[in-house]
């Protein structure tokens, strides 16, 4: 559940748009050459990260155009909205904390806000105002603290030790 | 390090002494340098996958690898709806396979995992939806799998609490029965299989999280963790949501995409269903746990999330749904609701088997389904960890799939998450 600002309506609720996956895989520019494990590759395989998605988005309520979302998955922090053709925008973040963007001990089932995991800041914003630039440098997986910049967040903690009976 | 049987001298013998002198139920070693097989994620399929590894290969000196608690992810997650009714013969056998364990499993395991076989109810509200359900049904009993068609009057006289109302959306037009389906007590098909396989010499080793594997030539060699280094020649990777980041620290690419599935339960209130209710088209889950909550599904968010909570517009169509279905329910208070992150794979169909490195095994692409099958897909994977080849059960599910085109495609039966 987050709001995109989608770059032609302005920001919206998550639910008004479809999620198109990942970006930037271009059709092979000669598909009779290709091996059944290219195509496979082609077709199937993913990034799938934990940290920064570069990613289509598609205002299906709205103005039902498509473009372009960097998101951290890990926090569902969206980094920058940029439109389709551009090339996706290099972010210069720091590496999580480690390879699952998690505390080393615990599970790391944090909720958002909760000691975001510093995966990266924006560099590039394509749209003035877009992506909500943090006022100091991310500081690695402790900080609860909200910042003035994010939405608002639930101050209880994490409640991932509830599950069903 | 052998845990003593429960049984019910044990239980008045504990009583005696106010519970105190219960022994742990399993240990808490410190990793070792090497072992001859390491699994990563202490969900119910790879601490299953241990303890088929010690049982039946006589594998011991292997070491579970979780990054949180055993039980914190999926398993702890689900909504438990355990079944075998898939339609295609790969998925049917493997599902049934699962079922006949699950079965005997509270015996196997001298830990009782609750399994309730209440029924499970698979709705249909057309015609057509209703010719898929009998062709289903059809396939499941030429595999051998029990399954029932019922009329409406039928679904009606086995769940009474169904809005049989002609004038709603979606009434409903009937529906299939697996009778030997239920559900089972999530955290105790965990903490069975732990106990097993620790008595059986298999360290658990818990707050370890995997952040990078040791290849050299294409061959594994071990595993770098956040409680140092451990080398071994063989790792299962069975860590659903988070299988591709595992994988990728191999350089394996994998067919998955992470989406958050959410699941919510209400105040408990006084038996009210006794089965469990499953509808594809309007998207709706629901059973009672036995303390009375009522545990309901959602379907899984649109977009790859590894945040464990997801939009609360997926709760309110599932709760929309679930109040036609269930007019009785509709003033029912929802107490807690969460999120898992499911690992979905293009033909909705698990991924068991090996990966391009050698010695690197994954068990992943479970999905929003893969509760069901944990006593079966352990008891797979640890044969083709063991023996380096799949077990006749899993053959049909590599990762060369992807390539050759002998995909799975259990959308059908797996429509719905569950
Ligand atoms: C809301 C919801 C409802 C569901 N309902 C049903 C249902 O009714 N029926 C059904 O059959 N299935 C259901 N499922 C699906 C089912 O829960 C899963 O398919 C199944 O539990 C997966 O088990 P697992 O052991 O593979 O994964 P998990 O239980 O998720 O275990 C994986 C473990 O790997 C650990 N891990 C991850 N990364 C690392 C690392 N780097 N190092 C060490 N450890 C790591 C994780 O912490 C986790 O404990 C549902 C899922 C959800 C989320
Ligand atoms: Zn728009």
């Amino acid at each position: 559940m987050f709001l995109i600002d989608c770059p032609f309506c302005g920001s919206r609720d998550q639910r008004e748009f479809s999620c198109g996956g990942e970006a930037h895989i271009a059709r092979p520019p000669r598909p009779a050459s290709l091996s059944d494990d290219e195509w496979a590759d082609y077709l199937f395989m993913r990034k799938n990260p934990k940290g920064v998605q570069y990613e289509r988005w598609m205002h299906a309520h709205g103005c039902r155009r498509w473009f372009n979302v960097a998101r951290n998955t890990a926090t569902d922090r969206i980094l920058a909205v940029y439109r389709m053709g551009e090339p996706a925008p290099a972010l210069d973040g720091q590496a999580p904390p480690t390879p699952c963007g998690e505390p080393a001990v615990g599970s790391g089932n944090l909720a958002l806000g909760q000691g975001t995991p510093a995966a990266a800041k924006p560099r590039v914003a394509t749209r003035p105002g877009a992506p909500a630039k943090p006022k100091s440098a991310p500081k690695p997986r402790t900080s609860a603290k909200p910042r003035a910049t994010a939405r608002p967040k639930s101050k209880r903690p994490a409640k991932a030790e509830e599950t069903t009976s | 390090m052998a845990s003593s049987r429960y049984s019910f001298f044990a239980l008045a013998r504990n009583a005696l002494t106010g519970h105190r002198d219960w022994q742990r139920v399993w240990r808490s070693p410190d990793p070792q340098p090497s072992y001859d097989a390491v699994i990563v994620g202490g969900g119910g399929h790879g601490l299953a996958t241990a303890y088929y590894l010690a049982k039946e290969h006589g594998l011991t000196n292997v070491a579970v690898l979780e990054k949180g608690w055993l039980g914190g992810g999926n398993t702890g997650r689900n909504t438990t709806i355990v079944r075998s009714n898939y339609l295609f013969d790969d998925s049917a056998h493997l599902y049934e396979h699962a079922l006949k364990l699950w079965e005997g499993l509270s015996r196997e395991l001298n830990y009782n995992v609750m399994f309730s076989q209440r029924g499970v109810l698979n709705l249909c509200h057309d015609i057509h939806e209703a010719r898929d359900l009998q062709r289903r049904c059809h396939a499941n009993r030429l595999n051998g799998i029990d399954s029932e068609w019922l009329d409406r009057d039928g679904v009606l006289g086995f769940c009474p609490v169904i809005n049989g109302d002609p004038g709603i959306r979606y009434p409903v037009y009937g529906g299939t029965l697996q009778r030997r389906g239920g559900t089972a007590r999530h955290d105790a098909v965990a903490w069975g299989y732990a106990r097993g396989a620790d008595a059986r010499g298999v360290d658990i080793i818990q707050n370890c999280e995997v952040t990078g594997m040791i290849v050299e030539k294409g061959r594994i060699k071990g595993v770098e963790t956040t409680r140092g280094t451990i080398r071994t020649g063989k790792v299962g990777v069975v860590a659903a949501g988070h299988s591709s980041v595992i994988a990728a620290m191999a350089g394996v690419r994998l067919p998955l995409e992470s989406h958050p599935l959410q699941a919510l339960v209400s105040e408990p209130v006084k038996p009210a269903i006794d089965c469990v209710v499953m509808s594809n088209a309007v998207h709706a889950y629901i059973s009672q746990s036995d303390k009375g909550e009522l545990v309901i599904g959602a379907g899984a968010d649109p977009y790859v999330s590894y945040s464990q909570r997801g939009g609360f517009s997926v709760i309110e169509e599932t709760l929309a749904s679930i109040v036609e279905l269930f007019p009785i329910f509709s003033r029912m208070r929802m107490l807690r609701q969460w999120g898992g992150i499911v690992d979905i794979a293009p033909d909705a169909s698990a991924i068991i088997g090996k990966t391009p490195v050698e010695g690197l095994f994954v068990n992943c692409g479970w999905g929003t389904g893969g509760f069901k099958a944990t006593p079966g897909s352990g008891h797979v994977f640890a044969h083709t960890i063991a023996t380096g080849e799949p077990h006749a059960l899993n053959a049909g599910f590599t990762l060369e799939r992807f390539a050759s085109g002998r995909l799975v495609a259990e959308h059908g039966a797996a429509a719905v998450a569950h």
